[in-house]
Order: structure tokens, then sequence, then C-alpha cells
């Protein structure tokens, strides 16, 4: 074991640094050369190697596990009488690594290797061996006279001593004062002031100059077609995808009062594109008075679904509970989809808390096949994997999705194997379905902000080139 | 025993939740459901547990004086409002207080910390793509023609330029998502095979 000379955590032979406080810790072999007892003669620490070892002292060996109590005893020179009272190694270490007092203490060392311990635990090397012949401590070993140390840059700490633990005796160093003095003085001394070069101040008004540019030219990108309402670009746009188009028609396909299953799972940071993509999903259901049961794998998308289904409901004569009904939150999400899969109705509702087998909507709903489309509303990137993998194509229920922009080429590949049979994308895919379902909304509304914000990126990265490529130029010249 | 049991435990019940995949049969199904209600309980736990840890924690940094402890005040006292009005109102999270919480605290300050993205992307991508070789002109190229054509805009520039991100999104973009999607698929195979085989013991650890 090796002590830690900052915080006295025993740490493993060999280790470089402390587990504890990251201190670095002399080498063992190093340590076990200073380790040699000053009780010992000098003789035995210039032993030949196999017999140079120092006999560990009583912290050490009271933190080698593998020890025999007795062993401990003996060589700490416990009296056989005494040597039952003395806790085992084993015991000592489970209670994590002694104080030295402690050790000293137990074991009965003597006074002059306890204050050597009680050093080599603090300052990490022992003390060269001496005897104070003078004084309240004369007859004590290892503790006056003592040499200075002069500070070796050797990235040796000296520590606070901790709370309640006697300070110890300490020592000014002869060695160094000049340099000392030299840099109190530069301590003192008021500090110079900082000029910056004026090429580099420049340069950082140009940055900081630049970033606001950029912040306040998206913002007015975003905010200024909101504000003035435009459709510059969104009335004539692109014409609807093949994936908006499969999804629109798929519903328009379904026998009116089927059951569908809108899983809202996504979150306010989403929102923003996938609520206005839910919103017009929704209203198209209601239109062709489909039933809806929501669910939703993020802890936030019950709320927004339920706002949202309300919302709907009142304007197209929806009935909680008969034409439509929330089923909250799914926790632990792909297991939760596996129970959910043969229970559907199973469990309390979101908004009142009740049986969801009392509500009408349920009779209809026994098994996860009695749902004839699952539209995932996914804003993160598992959640759709998740239904295709552990209810769409295990139980052959047809799946559509709406994903976040950034999903897209996620979502694609189940769009092509046939997994997913309609597939909308970010809010031009919303502002196509509302096109596709002749309803105008936020998605619609929000197009020219999107658009404009595209060309200010683009615009900057034209930017950003151009400055690029004037520097190499000058570079070169 | 100490070992053998809770792997023999673990491996029977993946077995059998695998095997309900595959074969169907209804006292199977019925042990596959009790079992999946178990781990869903388990995750209910877990999720108390979750909640003893994140108090314990921000009241132990109140208490040392931590680093950023002012904050844990707030989260302690937006935690338990939320919880013991949610306990307390009939209607859970339909109550008054929680839904006002909801959408007027939770639902902006997500929503506004999501949006701040817009200006970091437009930063980043204005310091970041940079002509400085071959393959960084082709990812210029590929973002500024898919940043152009997602949005209306596009066709006004150039009315190609909608079925060339088509493409892209259709064809290079498509693949490397379904390389990713197989390489997920084949890692989950192989993780739930160390598991099933005794190989891997995370319940164990």
């Amino acid at each position: 074991m090796i002590y830690c000379p900052n915080c006295g955590t025993a740490n493993r032979d060999g280790s470089k640094f402390c587990n504890e406080c990251g201190t670095g810790l002399a080498p063992q072999d190093l340590s076990e050369a200073s380790a040699v007892s000053s009780a010992e003669p000098l003789s035995r620490a210039v032993k030949p190697p196999e017999e140079a070892k120092a006999p560990p002292t009583p912290v050490e060996q009271v933190a080698e596990v593998p020890s025999q109590p007795e062993e401990v005893i003996e060589e700490a020179g416990v009296p056989p009488a005494e040597a039952k009272a003395v806790p085992t190694p084993v015991e000592q270490v489970a209670e994590g690594p002694p104080q030295p007092e402690e050790v000293i203490e137990e074991a009965g060392v003597p006074p002059a290797e306890a204050t050597e311990t009680i050093l080599r635990r603090d300052f990490g090397e022992p003390l060269r061996a001496a005897q104070d012949t003078a004084g309240p401590l004369a007859g004590i070993r290892s503790i006056l006279p003592i040499e200075p140390i002069p500070s070796t840059g050797s990235g040796q700490r000296f520590h606070r001593p901790r709370a309640g633990k006697a300070l110890v005796p300490s020592v000014v160093p002869t060695v160094g004062v000049k340099e000392a003095e030299l840099f109190e003085e530069a301590i003192a001394a008021a500090p110079l002031p900082v000029v910056e070069p004026a090429e580099k101040r420049r340069e950082r008004i140009l940055t900081k100059a630049l970033h606001w540019f950029i912040y306040i030219l998206i913002a007015l990108a975003v905010i200024v077609p909101l504000i003035l309402g435009t459709h510059w670009f969104g009335s004539s746009g692109n014409p609807a995808s093949v994936g908006t188009t499969e999804f629109y028609e798929f519903i328009e396909a379904l026998p009116s009062d089927s059951v569908v299953l809108v899983a809202y799972d996504y979150d306010p940071a989403t929102a923003a594109e996938m609520t206005l993509q839910a919103e017009a999903i929704v209203h198209h259901l209601m239109e062709r008075d489909l039933r809806i049961v929501a669910v939703s794998l993020f802890p936030a998308g019950p709320g927004i679904a339920q706002e949202m289904l309300d919302e709907a409901a009142s304007e197209h004569g929806y009935q909680y509970g008969e034409d439509y009904i929330n089923l909250g939150y799914l926790p632990d999400q792909p297991a939760s989809l596996r129970a959910f899969v043969s229970r559907p109705a199973s469990g309390r509702d979101y908004r009142q808390g009740r049986a969801v087998a009392g509500f009408s909507i349920a009779q209809d709903v026994h098994h996860i096949q009695d749902i004839v489309l699952i539209i995932e509303l996914a804003g993160g990137q598992d959640t759709l994997r998740w239904w295709v993998e552990q209810v769409g194509s295990p139980y052959s229920v047809q799946m559509v999705a709406g994903v976040t922009a950034s999903l897209e080429p996620n979502a694609r590949p189940y769009h092509h194997s046939g997994q997913l049979s309609g597939l909308i994308s970010g809010l031009p895919g919303a502002a196509e379905y509302e096109r596709l379902s002749d309803r105008p909304g936020g998605a619609m509304d929000s197009l020219d902000s999107q658009s404009l914000a595209h060309l200010a990126i683009v615009g900057l990265i034209v930017l950003g080139n151009l400055g690029y490529m004037i520097t190499r130029w000058r570079k070169r010249l | 025993m100490k070992r053998i049991l809770p792997m023999a435990i673990a491996i029977a019940a993946g077995l059998i939740v695998l095997a309900d995949f595959f074969i169907y049969n209804p006292q199977l199904r019925a042990l596959q459901q009790t079992l999946v209600d178990w781990a869903l309980i388990l995750a209910a736990f877990a999720l108390i547990l979750g909640l003893f840890n994140v108090l314990t924690v921000h009241f132990k940094r109140i208490k040392d004086r931590q680093q950023r402890w002012r904050y844990s005040p707030f989260l302690i006292v937006a935690l338990l409002v939320v919880l013991v009005f949610g306990l307390l109102d009939i209607r859970g999270p339909e109550g008054n207080v929680v839904r006002g919480i909801f959408w007027n605290l939770i639902f902006p300050v997500q929503a506004t910390i999501a949006s701040l993205l817009a200006f970091y992307v437009a930063s980043a991508a204005y310091r970041a793509f940079r002509a400085r070789s071959l393959e960084s002109v082709v990812v210029l190229a590929v973002g500024v023609i898919v940043l152009l054509g997602q949005v209306p805009v596009g066709v006004y520039l150039w009315d190609r330029l909608p079925m060339i991100k088509a493409w892209i999104l259709e064809v290079p973009a498509t693949a490397g998502a379904r390389g990713i999607i197989l390489g997920v698929a084949l890692g989950t195979v192989a993780t739930g095979l160390r598991v099933l085989l005794g190989i891997d013991r995370p319940y164990s650890e």
C-alpha cells in the first residue's frame, strides 16, 4: 500500500496518483527505500538489495491485508498479553484507512517511531534519523534537529492539517530564501496593465460583431415573415412529396369509424415542427370520422396530445371516451410497447384517470390488431424504430410516420421497405399536408420564415468561404 | 450459487420473451406478458428511486454549499410542487397547477432552448463550412443543395433543386442510414446473445 501524502488514502502498490485526491505518489521502490525506519541502524538501510527492504512501518503492516495478525503484532512489538486487544489488520482495513495516531496507539509503537510515522504520513517521506539531546523532545528521534527541506519543485505538496489534528512543527528553509524574496516582491508589485495588441483587439471586436450580425440576421429572417404574415414562397411551393401524398391517401382510404392510434412521441423541444404536423393530421382524421387513441412514449407527450385533441374535438364535435381517448405515457418504452400490444385498453386514461375499459371506445379495441393504423409522430430517434420493431412489423399493423426534418434520413429506410406506408418530414411536410387536406394552417404560414432562414444560412456559408479565400490569397501574396 | 441463480433467471426470462416473437403459444404468451409486466413494475420503482436520488443529490449540494448550489432549491421546490399537486389533484397531470406549470414553464423553456439551436447552427455553418479540400467542397455542395431544396424558395432559385435534394436524401443518405440501422440491429443481436449465453451479466454488476 502507498499512502497519499496529501489526504492519507491508502492506494495500491505501484499507484502513481492518489485515487482520492489525484496527488502524485512517489514510486514504490523509492518510498520503500526511504521507508527505512529511523529507529533502525543506518547499516541496515545499505544492505544488499535482497535484504535492503525496510521492515514495514506499523501503518504499512496494518494496511497490508494478507498479513497475519500475529505477524503484525509481533513486528510492532506488542506484548503477547495485549495482542488480543489489537484489532486484526483485516478488521482495520475494513474500517477504512486508519489514522496514524490510532494505528500507533493500538499497535503500541514507541514514541519516536510514532512521531516519524505521523510525519511520514503527512509529508510522504521519512525524516532523517536524528536524536534531540535537549528540550522537551530530548531523546526522541526523528524530530529535532531537522534539516531544512527546500522546495524542489518535484510536485510534492504540503497540505493544510486536518481539523482537530496537531500542527506539525514547521521548518524555515535557509536555501532558496533569495528566490522566495524575489517571488514575494513579484507578487506584491502592482500588476502591469495588459496591453492587447491592436491587431488582436481588432480581431476580437470583428468576431464579436460578426456573431451579432449572424444572430440578428437569423432573428430577422424568422421574425419578419411571421409578423408580416407573408406567403412569398409557401403558396406555390414544391409539389407534395411522395411520402406525404401516400400518408394523406392512406387516411383517405380508411373506412370511417375505424380506430387509429396516434403516438405523440415528441416533446416541446421539437414541438415547433411536430405540432404543426400533428394538427394537420388530427384534423384530417376527425374530418374523416375516424376514432383516435392517443399514447406517448415521452413524458411530455400526453399533455401536448390532450390539448390538441380537445381543441380539434370541440371543432369537429368529438366526444372524449367515445370518439377519442388519451392513454397517456407509456414508461420504459420498448417493454411497455410489448405490454401495450396485447392489452391496449388496460390501465387508466390520462385526462380523467379512469379505467380505460369503462370508455365506449375501448369496447372495440381489445388487441393492437383492432387498430387499423398507427401514426407515429416521432421527435426522437428511437421511438420510430421501437414502434416498427415491437408493434408494426410483428403484428402486421399498418404504420405511417411524421418525423422532424433531421430524422428523415433515419425514417426513409422504413418507408422504402414498406414498413411505413407514408412519411411526412419536417415543416415542409406539414405544409404539404395542409395543402393536400385543403386546410391552410401554421405550417404554411411558417414556410417563408424557414425559407428565409435557410437562405440566410447559405448566404453566411458563401460569405465565410469568400473571407477564407481572400485570407488565403493574401497569405500567398 | 450467488452468480448462477441470477444468470439462470435472466437467461430464462430472455429466452421466454424471445421465443414469444417466433412461436405462438397461449401459455408462453401469458408467461411473457407476466415477465414484461414485472419489468414495467421494476422500471416504475427505478423511477421512484431516481426521484429520491435527485432529491438526495441536491439536498447534499445545498448542505455542502457545492458549486452552483443556488439552483438546487429551485429544482427541489419545483419537483415537490409538481409531485404534491399532481398527487393531491384528482385529475393528476391534468390538474390546474401541474397543467399551468407544464404550459407556462416547461413547454416555453424547452422550446426556447431548442430554438437557440438556429443561431448556433447559423454561426457554426459560417465557420465550419469551408472549401478547404475536395471532400469539404462535396460536403459544402450537398449541404447547400439540401438546405435550399428543403424549402419552397429552392424552386425559385433553380427548379431542379428539389429533385436533386430528393435524390440525395433517397439514395446516399438513405444508404448511410440503412447501414447504421443494420449495424444497430447486429449489435443488438450480439448483445442479446452475449446476455443469453451468460457471457455478459449486466444484472450482476
